[in-house]
């Protein structure tokens, strides 16, 4: 196993920002996580989770609103990840073949449980908190009216909304995640931001000046 | 169309776009025929589509997909000629537009979070798979639903963990906790007969079969530790580093590292109990020199400022639970069995005090080690007395001292009354049992490998080890020296003494004389002396008092079992002793036995009701199953709460025994046959064969399951009525073996092992999940299977009012 390891640290980049946008992010080339995952699979899942764990999670925990199951979703997403990694083209991206996984399990559990929404036992709430954000003015109440807003929407469109607000993804990345037509995901997009707007809007006193 | 769903805006929208699949297309136009409303809906985008083609004027609602994707730029030339226009004449929406990205906004103002520590573990274990991979022959993946539909996510919180001793978990005082003497570097698990020895030097904790010699486990836990200790209540060996005072916690089941913790102790540790009532961490410690401006003359100061602390610690939060100071420097300090009691031993003195005052009762002389007797009367003291050594007693019956050649060693007390002194006689070691009345009884010669003790009861054999972690030594019988890694020679054993870590088994052991209070019962070792090797190859245990034994529970030491006239009672697999528990209704028909932490539980299927035992009292409670009436899947979680789900209801109910509360989770299915609720409290089920995941993928015949358990690595296992035996780990299910029948139970072994059993008529078939071994044919009626701490099948036999057990080789 050492020698595989020896023959992907020749193909790790270079630490710091030499070759553009996407190691700022910390992340390692995809075409470089394939090229791993085809010698050793299991150094190419350690490699992936560690770079993808906290971006795939926070998608799950604002999406879903529940850490228990964002762990386990996080959990199945890169135990797959073992299997299909193996199996990528060299064009292939990982990251959104990451976010694909983990959405529809996620909109299948979310299915589930619209189905019997009262499974969430009172008990689930306290288990493990995320990390609190530093106590700006009314930052709580802002986070959980934003997640109210958040669970008020239907799965797809959040989701949609989501991958285009925290991770960027242009509406055709968004089809190809979601598995849908351009169209819908402009559709689903705009939806979820009149959500936003609309519950702002009659939530939040008038602000002094509009627009 | 009544009752056909209406075709969704992106159904419209592809339908207009030409997206949609041939068959799609059908669907929609044929629904699109009957319902006027979504007629209405795409017409209205038809119109749209004109309007955008035209160029015309749009209505603000339907520009609102435009304004968003021009936000993004993500809109066409077109559609941001129409938007723009729009927005020129229309103030609302360019209001609207404005706001729009006011959700992104306020989407990216959310914290980042990570996972868990649980999915991290995971995945690292994923990453670094380990040899287990040879048990997963046949793996495929499940389809994307597929494992969490077999996982349900009832998470009941994490605090459920916390493990308190069980109450009349006879573990509590069993017998290895009483002879921890010395500062121990060996000692003995007799649920798991595996011995834990210490190597100092190479921070290493060696985990050894008792019986095989064989080498189980080696856990490097870094630094300088010093001591072991057991700890039956947390299932853990604690080890201890007296330099950094870190405590590390090894899993006796798992043998991995499970907490390292610092203790907060004044002074420097020297020495680590478990206290056997209550489960808390005792350590003894002297105080740190005091740092004065001034040096202390020299001799004085060690002799006047020799004063030390005992800390107790609490077993789960590490936290001190209280601290004594006491005016000896104690190298070691000795609990009796009940915890009324402690020893405190230094080389001037040992003093007796009160366990949770520590007011001092009585002054005995200093020496290397004491121990109290098993029922804490009687003390004994081993000590130096010129070149040879004197063991000191207190206590009823005994002479002052009893006078030994050779250097101390250690002292321990043996299970049954009376002590055992390891002396080094310059030519080896020498163990001197001493019976109650404080008599020498017999002596056995062994390989001073190290200078701790322990006693092994099954085998009666001692144990000696332990010092440097060069090896381990056993006396008596057919036994031979054992050794761990060969760094060194032993730095006490003299040179003519055979060296422990010899590679050649030597028989340089011998025991003289047999022990007459430990004299090895008839049959294999750890069985109960009355039980008779039968002609089919299994022992027999006939059991006394009619009792039929039908159902068995647990694992260990201790069985449950009700047999046919609903007695249940007890039966402890070394003595064959028989504790009754309690009369269970007669008129019951009982079909699983489910042992908790602090209740056993009875199911009656005939009358649809459970009985409730609390263990330690004994006192039974008779209770409807809640919300259903019938119900085909049950499990115990470690809170114990009993689980249960199927019959003709489609909820999941837990009842609470403590509180009486039922929790009824409606999981819209009639037809789970099986649950498991794991060591995280989430609870597993299993669908029937029309439905999907675990028996679709798993069972290529579609049969029931029968019984679900988690072995102690995580897998989950399924037995079914067709015989098959379904592994399930990281979400890949495989077929792996076949029971030899339809699975009767799946049962979890002491050290967490998993068996599958399969009866038919006059023999049981039986197979370990989790190890390499084949399936087994026991010739014994069966009616339930249970293991003993040695990880042999108890089965039990009705018809012929007997257990049946299978000793095998090679366990």
């Amino acid at each position: 196993m050492s020698a595989l390891r020896l023959s992907f640290s020749a193909l790790r980049p270079e630490p710091v920002g030499a070759q553009g946008v996407e190691l700022v992010t910390g992340a390692p080339a995809d075409a470089q996580v394939i090229a791993l995952a085809h010698e050793d699979a299991h150094a190419a899942l350690e490699l992936v989770y560690g770079a993808y764990k906290v971006r795939v999670y926070t998608f799950l925990l604002r999406f879903t609103s529940d850490p228990e199951l964002s762990d386990d979703i996080v959990q199945e997403t890169f135990t797959k990840a073992l299997v299909a990694l193996p199996g990528f083209v060299r064009e292939q991206r990982v990251l959104p073949w990451l976010f694909r996984v983990a959405h529809n399990a996620a909109i299948d559990q979310l299915r589930r449980r619209g189905r019997f929404r009262w499974l969430r036992l009172p008990q689930l709430a306290g288990t493990r908190h995320e990390p609190e954000s530093p106590d700006r003015h009314a930052a709580i109440p802002e986070r959980e009216h934003i997640e109210t807003v958040l669970r008020s929407i239907t799965p797809e469109n959040a989701a949609a909304l989501l991958l285009h607000a925290l991770e960027g993804y242009s509406y055709k990345e968004i089809a190809e995640i979601q598995g849908c037509s351009l169209t819908a995901v402009r559709s689903r997009i705009a939806r979820a931001r009149e959500a936003f707007r609309t519950a702002y809007a009659t939530t939040d006193p008038p602000r002094s000046s509009l627009g | 169309m009544v009752g056909l769903p209406h075709c969704s805006p992106e159904t419209l929208s592809a339908l207009l776009d030409g997206e949609l699949s041939v068959g799609e297309r059908a669907r929609a136009r044929w629904h699109l025929e009957s319902c006027l409303e979504c007629a209405a809906r795409l017409a209205a985008s038809r119109r749209l589509d004109a309007d955008l083609r035209d160029a015309g004027q749009l209505s603000c609602a339907s520009l609102l997909p435009f304004l968003s994707a021009m936000a993004d730029d993500e809109a066409t030339a077109a559609e941001r000629t129409l938007a723009v226009a729009h927005l020129a004449d229309c103030a609302a929406c360019r209001g609207v537009s404005a706001e729009l990205r006011g959700a992104d906004v306020r989407l990216s103002t959310l914290p980042a979070a990570a996972p868990s520590a649980r999915v991290d573990a995971f995945i690292v274990a994923l990453a670094h798979p380990r040899i287990r991979r040879a048990f997963r022959p046949v793996t495929f993946a499940f389809r994307t639903a597929g494992a969490l539909a077999i996982a349900t996510l009832i998470a009941i919180g994490s605090t459920l963990l916390q493990v308190s001793p069980p109450a009349g978990d006879q573990a509590a005082q069993s017998t290895e906790v009483a002879m921890v003497a010395a500062i121990q570097r060996v000692v003995f698990d007799g649920h798991t007969n595996t011995l834990y020895l210490l190597d100092s030097e190479r921070a290493e904790v060696s985990a050894v079969d008792a019986t095989t010699q064989s080498e189980r486990a080696r856990v490097s836990v870094g630094g300088k530790p010093t001591a072991l200790a057991l700890s039956a209540s947390t299932n853990r060996v604690l080890v201890l580093d007296a330099t950094s005072k870190r405590l590390t916690e090894i899993d006796l089941s798992s043998h991995a590292i499970v907490a390292t913790s610092t203790l907060v102790v004044t002074g420097t540790p020297t020495s680590l109990q478990v206290d056997p009532t209550s489960g808390k961490i005792v350590v003894a410690s002297i105080s740190a020199p005091v740092v004065n401006a001034v040096p202390a003359p020299p001799a004085a100061a060690s002799a006047a400022g020799a004063t030390g602390h005992v800390t107790v610690i609490d077993p789960v939060s590490k936290e001190v639970d209280s601290v004594r100071a006491v005016d000896v420097a104690p190298q070691l300090v000795v609990l009796d069995a009940k915890g009324a009691q402690a020893l405190l031993i230094s080389a001037r003195e040992t003093t007796v005090v009160d366990a949770a005052s520590y007011k001092s009762i009585d002054q005995l002389p200093g020496g290397v080690a004491a121990a109290f007797d098993v029922t804490g009367a009687q003390v004994a003291v081993l000590s130096a007395d010129g070149n040879a050594s004197r063991v000191t007693f207190r206590g009823a019956g005994l002479p002052a001292s009893l006078a030994l050649p050779g250097h101390p060693v250690t002292l321990i007390a043996m299970p049954s009354g009376g002590f055992a002194a390891l002396v080094d006689r310059g030519t080896g070691g020498e163990i001197e049992v001493i019976d109650a009345s404080g008599h020498l009884v017999s002596s056995a010669t062994v390989v001073l490998a190290g200078r701790s003790v322990t006693f092994d009861p099954t085998t009666a054999r001692f144990a000696v080890g332990g010092d440097g972690g060069v090896g381990l030594a056993f006396s008596g019988g057919s036994s031979t020296a054992v050794t761990a890694p060969a760094t060194s020679a032993p730095p006490t054993a003299p040179p003519a003494t055979a060296p422990a870590a010899s590679p050649t088994p030597k028989p340089s052991v011998v025991a003289p004389s047999p022990i007459a209070s430990v004299t090895p019962a008839a049959g294999p070792p750890g069985l109960p002396p009355a039980a008779q090797l039968a002609p089919n190859g299994t022992y027999r245990l006939a059991l006394a008092d009619n009792h039929r034994p039908v159902l068995l529970a647990g694992s260990g030491r201790t069985v449950w079992f009700l047999d046919a006239a609903k007695r249940l009672a007890t039966i402890d697999t070394t003595t064959g002793a028989i504790t009754d528990v309690a009369q269970l209704p007669v008129d019951g028909t009982f079909t699983r036995l489910l042992l908790g932490t602090g209740h056993l539980y009875a199911v009656d299927q005939g009358r649809g009701r459970l009985a409730i035992v609390t263990i330690g009292t004994g006192g039974v409670d008779v209770v409807g199953f809640p919300f259903v009436t019938s119900a085909a899947g049950f499990a115990v979680g470690i809170d114990d709460k009993i689980w249960m789900a199927g019959g003709e209801s489609s909820n999941v109910v837990s009842f609470d025994p403590a509180t009486k509360r039922v929790a009824a989770i409606d999981f819209r299915t009639s037809s789970i046959t099986a649950l498991h609720v794991d060591s995280a409290a989430r609870v597993w089920y299993a669908e029937d064969a029309t439905t999907q995941a675990l028996i679709a993928v798993g069972s290529p015949r579609h049969a029931s399951v029968t019984s679900l358990v988690m072995d102690r690595e995580g897998t989950l296992w399924a037995g079914t009525a067709a015989g098959e035996l379904i592994s399930v780990r990281l979400g890949i299910a495989g077929v792996v073996a076949s029971a030899g029948g339809p699975v009767a139970g799946l049962v979890r072994d002491a050290s967490g092992g998993v068996w599958s059993f399969a009866v038919a008529p006059g023999t049981v078939t039986y197979r370990s999940l989790t190890s390499p071994a084949g399936p087994q044919i026991a010739a014994v009626a069966a009616s339930g299977l249970a293991f003993d701490g040695l990880g042999r099948p108890w089965i039990a036999d009705p018809a012929g009012a007997a257990f049946g057990i299978v000793v095998s080789e090679g366990r």
